[in-house]
């Protein structure tokens, strides 16, 4: 208990009353209810969605009517040169034909395992550097798959035919369909990734051996450059995810100044395919 | 219990020889382990089986897949003029027609639009017609969407024809209740009245009903409410269309044979006003657009009828080219969404949680051989014609099937192209939220439960502008089909619950409230996975928080003038031989 003393004079008094006022919110209850569901939640493996959709590929820029996506492989035909440094190659060693890389026609044409167990594996990471990249899924597009041209079978010129070559065109109707649509994350909940990179590998059966392939031939680099090139860069192209309509494109990512890039459409048509070149390793 | 402490005492005398006993005492140790009590801690047991029941139990979130299968037969030819179509048709009188092509190259060839223009995922345009785009694949002939029935409408104009009693044309509201045509009889004796009702009258004997005479607005004899005698009369399959009332010496001439009306069915006359029947027509809505479906043939899953093609020889053909034409294939498709249908917050018709989802497929039929546009009530464009179960007539054509009217019509907008100088029209695809007109149902309170009385029927039909047959202008040949196709998400119980007021607690928000019983009434909807003796329940899979049911969607194209519920006085006996 306080005291209060006061000296008689003609000046007015004043005294604070403390009142004291103690809050009790309502809803205490619904409030730990609440708290402990979230406690759960983190105590519990939360709901993870991890079902796939498939994502089409986008109609064409240059034409609306269109979603064929074209890819074209392209291989290194070594002409018995053994060294990119002292030997600069040119453009046209690098040929979509699976003759440049080891098989003869009548393997294309009789679809001999050596070659219809070859296969194109297209990855897609996450990110454009291999030093801390994810791989997220793989597409693999089998040989069996793409356009024709004219062969010789048994190098006997009376015997011509149409084998396969590394040029396909994909689309949701036709024969190849293979690889035209990508499966992916239905929802972006668990990891929203609506870019990634694009490398390409193909898996020759007759030789028993993985090659890398990239978005530019050697023979445009100079010099020590051949083998000394941004992997960020050439290994990859971009893809972008449109989650409205669920349908993806791809583009070449070309830097432009400092930190930016220009992306260019690809895929469209044969005149602007998705072009890998196969990249050879220095000796 | 542990035994590590175990005491054993000895008399001493008994210890060794020269013992003496003597007193001993054990100090029993006094331990306890305690905790102090928190004020408000608590506790959770969680399992694996709890919380995934838990999260089933709480997800509104559906993802629809099924197989769909089309069954169709290419059974109407006709004959255009339109060079892209001659180039295409599955020839019926190819010979005859190149003939008549070398002395005049405009003369029409006769055949069947090829099989493409009637599947769910078309591979191929029209050469010389329409460029193709691949990415409409599955939307050139056919749209397809999710729908659920959010409203009832309770003017739809009906009409109906009996044939048997040569009444044309009965018109009435769907609110007015079941068509009917009177027909005095007897039965063992008994005076009786028949009723032969245009679709199912879903009563039972003993049940009530209010009759509704546009001839006589009194009733028979100055009443509206009689009760059933009895079901069906001996003919096969009756049960569903006909019953009786017995024949208290009514006036004669206020019971004459063909006197038609509608009825609404009674459950207890004591209570007429609740316990009677509404009938009405759903509506649904679009939850889905064209953009989310994913349609693709499903390998090698065909269904058992057969494929027809035949080479047409480049001598018999308009431009001189030879190729493979298809009449019919019976490829099956798979389908799922793209887009999840979450039902959270969403009532069906009679304000209850939604438990059925509707696959529903409009024909959309962009390369133009359909859909000679009309108009709706309104003035719009429309093309698709509806009906229901009444309208399909035995011997004849039923004339609600006019495309010129304007009652027999939907909500669906037809729009056109100008192509190598023509028109050709086809159904718009639908905005998500779009209403649908749907199947006609009845829905009684006291038994809280809504039943399909006659499903809803679309009719395409050919343009008669581009390909045309013998059939009139006002009723071109066409194709039949049921819209919507029903996806049961959830199921209520076989069991009508009750409660009277201020008795009952936790009484669900759908329930209804009897004012004269002073009762509510409900029916419990089952969790998901239960299922119970009947076998009336839902268990489909439930993984990354949602539900994903599978259906079995059996898609049927039939043409025009098919009676698909005939009614036969005959049973056919089994022929034996004296074998058996």
């Amino acid at each position: 208990m306080s005291n209060y003393r006061f000296s008689f004079n003609a000046d007015d008094k004043s005294i604070n009353i403390p009142i004291q006022i103690n809050f009790d919110m309502e809803g205490r209850d619904d409030a730990i209810d609440i708290l402990q569901n979230q406690i759960k939640e983190e105590v519990l493996n939360p709901i993870s969605d991890f079902e796939l959709t498939r994502f089409s590929h986008a109609t064409w820029d240059v034409d609306t009517t269109k979603t064929e996506i074209n890819y074209k492989f392209n291989f290194y035909n070594s002409q018995g040169q053994t060294d990119f440094l002292n030997n600069p190659p040119n453009i046209n060693q690098w040929l979509d034909d699976y003759q440049n890389a080891g098989f003869l026609d009548e393997e294309i044409y009789y679809f001999a395992n050596s070659f219809k167990k070859s296969f194109f594996k297209l990855d897609f990471y996450d990110r454009n550097t291999t030093e801390n990249q994810k791989i997220l899924f793989s597409v693999v597009l089998p040989t069996q798959q793409g356009l024709k041209e004219p062969g010789i079978l048994f190098a006997n010129p009376n015997l011509q035919v149409l084998v396969k070559k590394p040029l396909m065109v994909l689309d949701s109707i036709g024969a190849d369909k293979e690889g035209f649509f990508l499966y992916w994350l239905k929802n972006q909940t668990y990891l929203s990734q609506t870019e990634m990179y694009m490398s390409c590998k193909f898996y020759n059966a007759k030789k028993g051996q993985f090659v890398r392939m990239m978005n530019t031939p050697q023979s445009n680099f100079v010099g020590p450059n051949v083998y000394d090139f941004n992997k960020s860069q050439y290994f990859y192209y971009k893809v972008f995810i449109d989650y409205t309509n669920y349908e993806y494109s791809v583009y070449r990512e070309v830097p432009s100044g400092q930190s930016n890039f220009i992306y260019v459409r690809v895929g469209e048509g044969q005149t602007t395919p998705i072009n890998w070149y196969e990249y050879v390793n220095p000796l | 219990m542990s035994r590590d402490d175990e005491k054993r005492i000895v008399l001493g005398s008994k210890r060794y020889a020269s013992s003496t006993d003597k007193p001993v005492w054990i100090q029993l140790p006094l331990a306890g382990e305690r905790r102090t009590m928190v004020e408000g801690e608590r506790n959770v047991f969680i399992n694996q089986a709890t919380q995934f029941n838990d999260e089933r139990q709480s997800s509104g979130k559906f993802r629809l897949s099924g197989k769909l299968v089309n069954l169709f037969q290419n059974q109407l030819s006709g004959s255009t003029q339109y060079a892209p179509y001659k180039n295409f048709l599955y020839y019926t009188n190819g010979i005859s027609n190149a003939i008549s092509n070398v002395s005049n190259p405009n003369a029409p060839w006769e055949g069947y639009p090829q099989f493409y223009e009637f599947t769910f995922f078309r591979e191929q345009g029209i050469p010389g017609h329409v460029p193709f785009v691949a990415k409409s694949a599955s939307s050139y002939n056919w749209m397809v969407y999710v729908s659920y029935p959010f409203s009832s409408d309770t003017t739809q104009k009906m009409s109906w024809t009996s044939e048997k009693f040569n009444i044309t044309n009965a018109n009435f509201s769907v609110s007015d209740g079941i068509p009917f045509v009177m027909e005095s009889g007897t039965l063992n004796g008994k005076q009786l009245i028949y009723f032969y009702c245009g679709t199912n009258h879903n009563l039972n004997i003993g049940d009530f009903l209010e009759i509704k005479l546009p001839q006589q607005p009194l009733g028979i004899d100055g009443k509206k409410v009689f009760q059933v005698f009895s079901i069906g009369d001996g003919s096969y399959g009756s049960e569903r269309y006909v019953f009786t009332i017995f024949n208290q010496k009514f006036n004669s001439n206020q019971i004459q044979t063909g006197t038609y009306g509608n009825f609404k069915r009674i459950l207890t006359n004591t209570n007429s006003a609740e316990t009677k029947s509404r009938y009405y027509i759903r509506l649904h809505k679009t939850l889905t657009e064209t953009k989310d479906l994913d349609i693709f043939k499903s390998g090698f899953d065909r269904n058992a009828f057969r494929t027809q093609s035949k080479i047409e020889y480049s001598a018999i053909t308009p431009n001189n080219v030879q190729r493979v034409s298809f009449k019919d294939d019976n490829q099956n498709y798979s389908f799922s969404f793209s887009k999840d249908v979450v039902i959270d917050g969403l009532l069906d018709n009679n304000g209850k949680p939604l438990t059925s989802l509707y696959l529903t497929a409009v024909q959309r039929g962009y390369m133009g051989y359909f859909n000679p546009p009309t108009l709706t009530a309104d003035g719009t464009p429309t093309a698709i014609d509806i009906g229901w179960e009444f309208n399909f007539l035995k011997n004849s054509v039923d004339t609600w099937w006019d495309h010129s009217g304007t009652v027999n019509k939907d909500n669906i907008p037809l729009t056109s192209y100008n192509y190598n100088s023509l028109n050709f029209y086809y159904n718009e695809l639908l905005p998500l939220g779009s209403t649908l007109k749907g199947d006609f149902c009845e829905y009684n309170d006291f038994e809280q439960q809504e039943y399909v009385l006659s499903p809803i029927t679309h009719k395409y039909s050919f343009n008669p502008s581009l390909l045309w047959d013998s059939s009139p202008v006002t009723y071109p040949s066409g194709y039949f089909y049921k819209p919507h196709h029903e996806i049961t998400i959830r199921v209520f119980s076989g069991d009508i619950e009750t409660g009277k007021k201020g008795e009952v607690d936790n009484v669900p928000s759908y329930s209804w409230f009897s004012e004269i019983e002073q009762t509510f009434f409900w029916r419990d909807i089952y969790t998901y996975g239960f299922i119970d003796g009947d076998g009336r329940g839902v268990n489909y899979p439930f993984l990354n928080g949602a539900h994903y049911p599978f259906s079995n969607i059996l898609f049927n194209q039939y043409p025009q003038k098919r009676d698909m519920f005939v009614q036969t006085n005959q049973i056919n006996t089994i022929q034996t031989d004296d074998c058996e």
